[in-house]
């Protein structure tokens, strides 16, 4: 593969920025596995986490809207460590709150494939608590609208499980 | 416990803060472009850095004005080191030394 073709990988705005001296270095090197796997990651690392001079991404491109989304919940310049750590016991709270949930359930009511598919919801549940950080740029009834569809769709699965 | 580092500049650079230090002291000899960089970081420390890593850590030390770019060569942009860069720079290399003499001490004197 050709350097240019190599430097695509890359975003835009980076490669408006760096592309042809980028280009020009790789095309001076010898392209190892050691190399392609460098050039990869390299453009992993500036498509999640671009420097201010390179941030900016296309308007109305899908991809740079999706990737701004998932930085603002993954990237370590937008969350801090303290976020970080309010995610972290965020999700965990959720998830030891849910399965409490559906053990006192299950001591009390009984065994029944409602109370099942609860417990078959639990670590799914912990990923739509994720979501709600990758989601906080948005409106909160998008949010909420969002968050309603998912819990019903997991629950709707779970329940399936628990059935079958 | 160790006392922790204030260089302010390079220790938030995670994995590229060591490719952004051997930038810096590459630099300090003179502007250089990505393509001489590598060659004279290799020459110096053994070490052959990759074109991502490269630009990952040259993007990190140009955000924080810790190198500038020159007016591009025909396809190859020079970088110098800022002033900025120089004194994030000594700073690094002073804290090195002070941990190369300790080190240096405890073998001679375990």
């Amino acid at each position: 593969m050709k350097a240019r073709a190599l430097v695509r990988l890359y975003p835009r705005a980076w490669r408006e920025r760096y592309g042809e001296e980028f280009a020009e270095l790789v095309a001076s090197q010898k392209l190892g596995p050691r190399m392609w796997l460098d050039i990869v990651f390299g453009a992993l690392d500036a498509r999640l986490a671009p420097q201010p001079q390179v941030a900016a991404p296309a308007k109305g491109a899908a991809g740079g809207r999706i990737m701004q989304a998932l930085r603002s919940g993954c990237a370590a310049p937008a969350a801090s460590r303290a976020e970080q750590i309010r995610l972290a016991l965020w999700i965990a709270a959720v998830i030891v709150g849910i399965a409490l949930f559906y053990v006192w359930l299950k001591r009390t009511v009984g065994d029944n494939v409602w109370i099942e598919a609860l417990g078959n919801s639990v670590v799914s549940f912990g990923a739509i608590a994720y979501m709600q950080l990758l989601l906080r740029q948005y409106r909160l009834r998008t949010r909420v609208a969002f968050t309603a569809v998912m819990l019903v769709a997991v629950y709707l699965i779970g329940l399936f499980a628990a059935w079958t | 416990m160790a006392k922790k580092r204030q260089d302010g500049g390079l220790d938030d650079l995670g994995r590229f803060s060591e490719p952004a230090l051997l930038i810096l002291i590459s630099l300090a000899a003179g502007p250089k472009h990505g393509y001489a960089i590598t060659a004279d970081i290799e020459s110096l420390s053994g070490a052959k850095l990759g074109p991502g890593t490269l630009y990952g850590a040259l993007s990190r030390l140009e955000a924080r004005g810790l190198v500038e770019p020159l007016p591009p060569q025909k396809r190859r942009r020079p970088y110098r080191i800022s002033a900025a860069g120089a004194r994030v720079l000594r700073a690094r290399l002073d804290g090195l030394a002070l941990l190369a003499r300790a080190g240096q001490r405890r073998l001679v004197h375990p």
